[in-house]
C-alpha cells in the first residue's frame, strides 16, 4: 500500500480536534445551586455508564471520520511491478485502433458494424488486468487520435469510446498503424499490441504489404486484426459518382447530371432504378439502368428541368440495401443567370474586326444581337488599364473569367488586380501577342508567378519552314477529349506562323491541355488560390495563326469555359474530412458563420470569418458527414456545399484472409528488458473511503442528533 | 406584574410586601364582587323557602325539579373561615434561576392571599415550616394585623431541611376548626411526608389547596456544557453535561410532579403548579378563575 498523495497524511493530526474539543468541554465547567439534586442524581446513575459508552463512540467515529478523510485525500494505491506476471496476469500495453470509415455504417443487428466494435472493444477492456494500458485511435483516411498514451483510465477510455462517431471518409489502416507502432515504441517493458477493429472490407487493407512489413519490422508488437460482423462479403450497390454534365449551370437552361452507380455483388443488378431531387423536393428526374454486371460500374444522365439562379442542392437516390450510406449521394451547385467575361485588349480602340479580342467575344457568345440579353455569357471588352477597377467592383463576383488578348505591358496594379481575382476563385485566361515583352512580363513577379508555364520570346518560323501545328491525336485533356473522334473534325489543321515557346513549371501541378505536334506546350493550364489560369501559345486573332478561322475555335472556347465552371463548381463538392473554403465580401470580416449540417434542422454557429492575406475567408473543417451543408452569415444563407462519401467505401468486399494469417504468423518476441521494474497502480481505494467517510459522517450526524450531542 | 418585574428587595421588607400583595389583590378585585372563597366548603344546615332578594344562586335546583317548590339552602356557617398559610422554609426553596427564588415567590404568593382572605372578613393564620414548624401566627381576621403577617412573611429565611409531615401534623393541631390550608411549597425530598400531612388535614375537614412552587429551570433543565451542581439542602457536589441526562431528569422529574399531582387528587386537594417563571397575578387569578367555576356548580 501506498500513497499517491503522501502530503496529505499530515491532515490525519486533525484527529486532535475532536478529541481538544472534548477535553475542552469537560474544563470549562459552570457551577450553580441546586435544588432538585434527587432527580439529579438518579439520572446521572442511571445514565453515567450509558453516556460515557456513547461519548466514547462519538468521539471514536469523529476521529476515524477525520483520519479516513485524510487518507482518502492521500490517495492510498496498491501497486505493482508492470508486467510482473505473478500480478498482472497476461498485462499488455495496447492502441486500439477502431476502423470509423463509412462502411462502418453497415447494419449488424440492432447497430451498426461500427457499435459492435466499440462493444468489443469495451469488452477487451472489461477483460484486462489493471496493468494493462490502452491508447485509442480513430482510423480512416486520417487517424483521430482520442488517447494518445497508453493509460490505465479505463473511464476516460470507456467515455471516449462511447462518444466516438463514425465518419463517411474512406479507409486507409497502414497510416493507422504507423502511428501505432510509434505510440508503442517508447514502451519496452510490457507486451505490446495493436488491435484494429475493423469490417475487413479489402479497401481498407490496400497497404496491407506497409502494414506486414511494419509488423515484421517491429517484431516486439502484435498486430491483431479483429474482423466484427459475420465476416462475408457483403453484395451492396451504390451511387459512386454525381456531377454536372455539359457546359455551365445557367438559370433558365435544361441541367444534365451525370451519375455512376456501380454493383459490388456476386450477381447482376437488373433495372435499377435512380431519382434525382432538387431541394429536397419529390424527384425531378429519374433513370432507370437495365443492368449493372457484377464488379461493374454503369454510367447514366439524368436530366432535369431548368432552375432559379442561386445554390441548389442535388440528391441521387437509389433503392435499399443493407449499407444505406451510398444509397443516397448529395451535390451542391451554384446556378448563374448571366456571367461577364471580361476580355482585356491590348488592342482596343479602331474597328471591332481589328481588336484583339472579336474574335474571342464572337466564340463566347455565339448568338444574335437580340438574343445576347438571355444569354448566359455577357463578353465585355475593355482596356487593360480598365482592369483593376472592373475587378475593384463589388460586381466582380459575377465575372465568370477574365481574357488577356495581347495585353501588352501588365503593370503592377494590373497584376495585383489580377492576382487578388484569381485566388479568390477566379478564371485567367491569356493570349499572348505582339505588344508582349517577355522580359518586361518576368520583371513583374506577381504576374510572373501567376504563369503555369515559362513563356519565352516569341519565334518565327524559318522561311519555307513547315509551320507548326497542334497535335493531332491522343487528346488526354477533357477540354480536348471530344477531338480524339475523328467525326469531331481535326485541331492539327490549327497552324502557327509565330507563337511564344512555353515550358511547363516544375513544382506547381501546371498541365497541359492541348500540345503542338513538336510536343511543346500549346495550351497550358495550374490552379492558383481558389481560381485557374489557363495560357496559350499565341494570339487570339489570325495574326499569328489560323486558330480563329478554324472551326474548332468555338468549340475549344467553349469547352474551355465550360471546365473552368465544374472547375469552379468542384470547389463546391467536398470529400470527407476535407476543409470548405470560401472568399466572402469584406463586408462580413470577423463575423461569426454558421452551418447546417446534413439531417440537422437547425444551423450552429461553427466558425468566424478569417483574414488569409487580403481576403476574407470562411474554412470549415468539420466535413465528415457526406450530405448538404449550408453556410450562414447573419441568418443568411451565403453558400451550400456537397459532401460525397469515397466511392471506394461502397465495394463491402473483404480483405484477403491470406494477408490476415500472413499477419497473424508474425510472431512477437517475447519482452525480455533488463530495465528498472516500473510500478503501476493496480488498485485504487480513494472512491471507496470517500463513500465510507461520508457513511460515518452521517452515522455521526444521526447519533449525535439522537443523543442530542451538540458539542 | 410578571414574576421577573417581582422585586426580590421588596418580598424581603414587609411593607413593601403589603403593598405589593395589596396591588395584586386590588387587581384582581376589580369588578368582582363575590370572594372566591365565601361559603364553599361550608357544612350543609337546611333548607328554607325562597322570599323575595335572596340570592337566586343558592336556590336548590335539585329540589325546584322535583317538587315545583322554591327552597333556598342554607350552610351551617358561612362567614368567618379560618385559612393557614403553610410556607415551605426548606434550602432547596432558594433557589433560583432568574432574579428570584422560589421562597420570593411563595413568600408573595402568601401575602397576596392573606391580603385577599383578610379582606373578604376571614380569618388567616400563617406557618413557616421547615423539618417543623418554624414559625407560627396564630389566627386573625383583624385587616390592621396584615402588617405584622408581611413584616413575619419578609424576615423568613430558608435555612432547614424538609420533613413536611410532621410540620402539617403541628399545622392540624392548630387548626381545629375546619378549613381552608394552602401549602406552597416545592415538595422535594419529602413526598411521604406530604401524603401523610394531606391525609392529616383532611381528616380533620379541612380543604386543602396545594401551589407546587418551582422554577423554570428545575421544569426544563436547559443547561448547556458542563456543570457542577452544588446541593442547597447538603454537602453534595455533582459534575455532570446537562445533555447527556436532560431526557432522564426530565422523565423523573414529570413523573414526581405526576406523583404530587394524584397524592392531591386522592385527598381531594387541589393542585396548582406555580411556574416562578409566570407572573404572580397569572397564577393567582388562574386558580381563584378555577374557584368561581366551582362554586357555581
Amino acid at each position: 500500500m501506498s500513497f499517491l498523495y503522501p502530503a496529505m497524511l499530515a491532515g490525519v493530526a486533525a484527529v486532535s480536534v475532536p478529541i481538544i474539543i472534548h477535553l475542552l468541554n469537560k474544563f470549562q465547567v459552570k457551577t450553580t445551586e441546586w435544588g432538585a439534586m434527587k432527580f439529579l442524581m438518579d439520572s446521572v446513575r442511571a445514565n453515567e455508564k450509558k453516556v460515557k459508552i456513547e461519548d466514547l463512540i462519538l468521539l471514536i467515529l469523529r476521529c476515524l471520520l477525520i483520519a479516513l478523510a485524510a487518507i482518502a485525500f492521500a490517495r492510498p494505491v496498491l501497486k505493482a511491478l508492470a508486467g510482473s506476471s505473478a500480478s498482472s496476469g497476461n498485462a499488455v500495453a495496447a492502441v486500439l485502433l477502431l476502423d470509423n470509415s463509412a462502411s462502418m455504417n453497415q447494419s449488424a443487428g440492432a447497430g451498426t458494424l461500427f457499435d459492435e466494435a466499440k462493444k468489443q472493444a469495451i469488452q477487451w477492456s472489461d477483460e484486462q488486468p489493471p496493468q494493462s494500458l490502452a491508447a485509442l485511435s480513430l482510423v480512416s483516411t486520417q487517424t483521430d487520435v482520442l488517447i494518445a498514451k497508453p493509460g490505465s483510465d479505463r473511464g476516460l477510455f470507456r467515455k471516449l469510446l462511447a462518444e466516438a462517431p463514425v465518419s463517411d471518409r474512406g479507409s486507409d489502416l497502414a497510416q493507422g498503424v504507423r502511428l501505432a507502432i510509434e505510440t508503442l515504441k517508447p514502451i519496452e517493458d510490457q507486451p505490446r499490441e495493436i488491435r484494429i477493429y475493423t469490417d475487413g472490407q479489402a479497401k481498407a487493407w490496400l497497404k496491407s504489404e506497409e502494414i506486414i512489413k511494419l509488423a515484421s519490422d517491429n517484431p516486439g508488437i502484435r498486430i491483431i486484426p479483429i474482423i466484427v460482423g459475420d465476416k462475408k462479403s457483403q453484395d451492396n450497390a451504390g451511387i459512386v459518382a454525381l456531377r454536372t454534365d455539359g457546359g455551365i449551370a445557367a438559370a433558365g437552361q435544361p441541367l444534365r447530371f451525370h451519375l455512376e452507380v456501380a454493383n459490388y455483388g456476386a450477381s447482376p443488378l437488373k433495372n435499377v432504378s435512380v431519382s434525382l431531387s432538387v431541394d429536397g423536393g419529390p424527384p425531378a428526374g429519374k433513370q432507370t439502368i437495365a443492368q449493372i454486371p457484377p464488379g461493374t460500374t454503369q454510367a447514366t444522365s439524368i436530366s432535369v428541368a431548368p432552375l432559379d439562379a442561386g445554390p441548389h442542392t442535388l440528391v441521387a437516390t437509389l433503392g435499399p440495401d443493407a449499407f444505406s450510406v451510398d444509397n443516397k449521394r448529395s451535390l451542391a451547385i451554384n446556378v448563374i443567370r448571366q456571367m461577364n467575361v471580361l476580355i482585356a485588349e491590348g488592342n482596343h480602340d479602331g474597328p471591332a474586326m481589328d481588336r484583339d479580342g472579336f474574335f474571342l467575344a464572337n466564340a463566347l457568345v455565339p448568338v444574335s444581337a437580340d438574343q445576347l440579353s438571355r444569354y448566359y455569357l455577357a463578353a465585355l471588352p475593355l482596356s487593360p488599364a480598365e482592369l483593376p477597377g472592373e475587378l475593384g467592383n463589388k460586381n466582380n463576383s459575377l465575372t465568370q473569367a477574365v481574357f488577356l488578348c495581347n495585353p501588352g505591358p501588365v503593370s503592377p496594379a494590373i497584376a495585383q488586380a489580377l492576382k487578388s481575382y484569381v485566388e479568390g476563385g477566379g478564371n485567367l485566361v491569356i493570349f499572348p501577342g505582339p505588344l508582349v515583352d517577355v522580359a518586361e512580363w518576368k520583371a513583374n513577379t506577381t504576374f510572373w508567378e501567376m504563369l503555369p508555364a515559362d513563356i519565352w520570346s516569341p519565334l518565327e518560323d524559318a522561311a519555307g519552314a513547315a509551320p507548326l501545328k497542334f497535335q493531332a491525336g491522343n487528346f488526354t485533356h477533357p477540354v480536348t477529349a471530344l477531338w480524339n473522334d475523328p467525326a469531331q473534325g481535326s485541331l492539327a489543321a490549327v497552324e502557327f506562323n509565330r507563337s511564344f515557346p512555353l515550358t511547363l513549371r516544375q513544382g506547381i501541378a501546371s498541365r497541359t491541355i492541348l500540345s503542338l505536334d513538336n510536343g511543346e506546350p500549346a495550351i497550358v493550364e495550374r490552379n492558383y488560390g481558389e481560381g485557374h489560369v489557363v495560357l496559350f501559345n499565341s494570339t487570339a486573332t489570325p495574326e499569328w495563326n489560323n486558330l480563329p478561322l478554324h472551326p474548332s475555335f468555338l468549340p475549344l472556347i467553349q469547352r474551355l469555359m465550360g471546365n473552368l465552371n465544374r472547375s469552379n463548381e468542384a470547389r463546391l463538392t467536398l470529400a470527407p474530412g476535407e476543409a470548405f473554403r470560401m472568399p466572402v465580401d469584406e463586408t462580413h470580416k470577423g463575423k461569426d458563420f454558421a452551418v447546417q449540417r446534413p439531417g440537422s434542422d437547425a444551423s450552429r454557429t461553427s466558425g468566424q470569418v478569417v483574414q488569409d492575406g487580403t481576403r476574407n475567408l470562411i474554412r470549415y473543417a468539420a466535413t465528415d458527414l457526406a450530405g448538404t451543408y449550408k453556410v450562414s452569415i447573419d441568418s443568411e444563407v451565403i453558400a451550400i456545399f456537397g459532401v460525397q462519401m469515397d466511392p471506394a467505401e461502397s465495394d463491402l468486399r473483404l480483405v484477403d484472409s491470406a494477408v490476415l494469417a500472413e499477419l497473424q504468423d508474425i510472431k512477437a518476441t517475447e519482452v525480455t528488458s533488463n530495465q528498472t521494474p516500473r510500478m503501476v497502480v493496480t488498485k485504487e481505494f480513494w472512491t471507496t473511503l470517500i463513500w465510507i467517510v461520508l457513511a460515518f459522517f452521517l452515522l455521526e450526524g444521526v447519533i449525535a442528533h439522537r443523543l442530542s450531542h451538540a458539542r | 406584574m410578571s414574576a421577573e418585574l417581582l422585586d426580590a428587595d421588596a418580598v424581603s421588607r414587609g411593607e413593601a410586601l403589603g403593598l405589593l400583595a395589596r396591588r395584586i389583590v386590588e387587581g384582581y378585585r376589580v369588578g368582582e364582587h363575590r370572594s372566591p372563597f365565601h361559603g364553599f366548603a361550608i357544612e350543609f344546615a337546611q333548607h328554607r323557602e325562597y322570599t323575595t332578594g335572596d340570592d337566586m344562586r343558592h336556590l336548590d335546583w335539585k329540589v325546584l325539579g322535583r317538587s315545583d317548590r322554591y327552597y333556598i339552602k342554607q350552610y351551617e356557617q358561612d362567614t368567618n373561615f379560618v385559612s393557614h398559610l403553610v410556607v415551605d422554609g426548606s434550602s432547596s426553596m432558594n433557589y433560583g434561576s432568574g432574579k428570584i427564588t422560589k421562597l420570593h415567590y411563595a413568600k408573595a404568593l402568601a401575602a397576596c392571599l392573606a391580603n385577599l382572605i383578610l379582606l373578604q372578613r376571614d380569618a388567616v393564620a400563617l406557618a413557616l415550616v421547615d423539618t417543623e414548624v418554624k414559625e407560627y401566627l396564630p389566627r386573625t381576621d383583624s385587616l390592621p394585623k396584615i402588617k405584622h403577617i408581611m413584616e413575619r412573611l419578609a424576615a423568613f429565611r430558608a435555612t432547614g431541611g424538609t420533613r413536611l409531615g410532621t410540620a402539617l401534623e403541628q399545622v392540624a393541631l392548630q387548626a381545629r376548626r375546619r378549613g381552608i390550608v394552602i401549602l406552597i411549597s416545592d415538595f422535594f425530598d419529602d413526598e411521604e411526608g406530604l401524603n401523610k400531612g394531606l391525609e392529616r388535614l383532611t381528616f380533620s375537614g379541612n380543604e386543602v389547596i396545594v401551589f407546587h412552587t418551582l422554577d423554570p429551570y428545575e421544569l426544563t433543565f436547559p443547561f448547556k456544557g458542563t456543570w457542577k451542581f452544588k446541593d442547597l439542602e447538603g454537602p453534595t457536589l455533582l459534575k455532570t453535561s446537562p445533555a447527556d441526562i436532560r431526557k432522564t431528569y426530565l422523565k423523573n422529574f414529570d413523573e414526581f410532579r405526576a406523583r404530587v399531582r394524584k397524592t392531591c387528587e386522592k385527598f381531594r386537594a387541589h393542585y396548582v403548579l406555580a411556574d416562578t417563571a409566570k407572573p404572580l397575578a397569572d397564577t393567582l387569578s388562574g386558580y381563584l378563575a378555577f374557584r368561581h367555576t366551582l362554586g357555581r356548580k
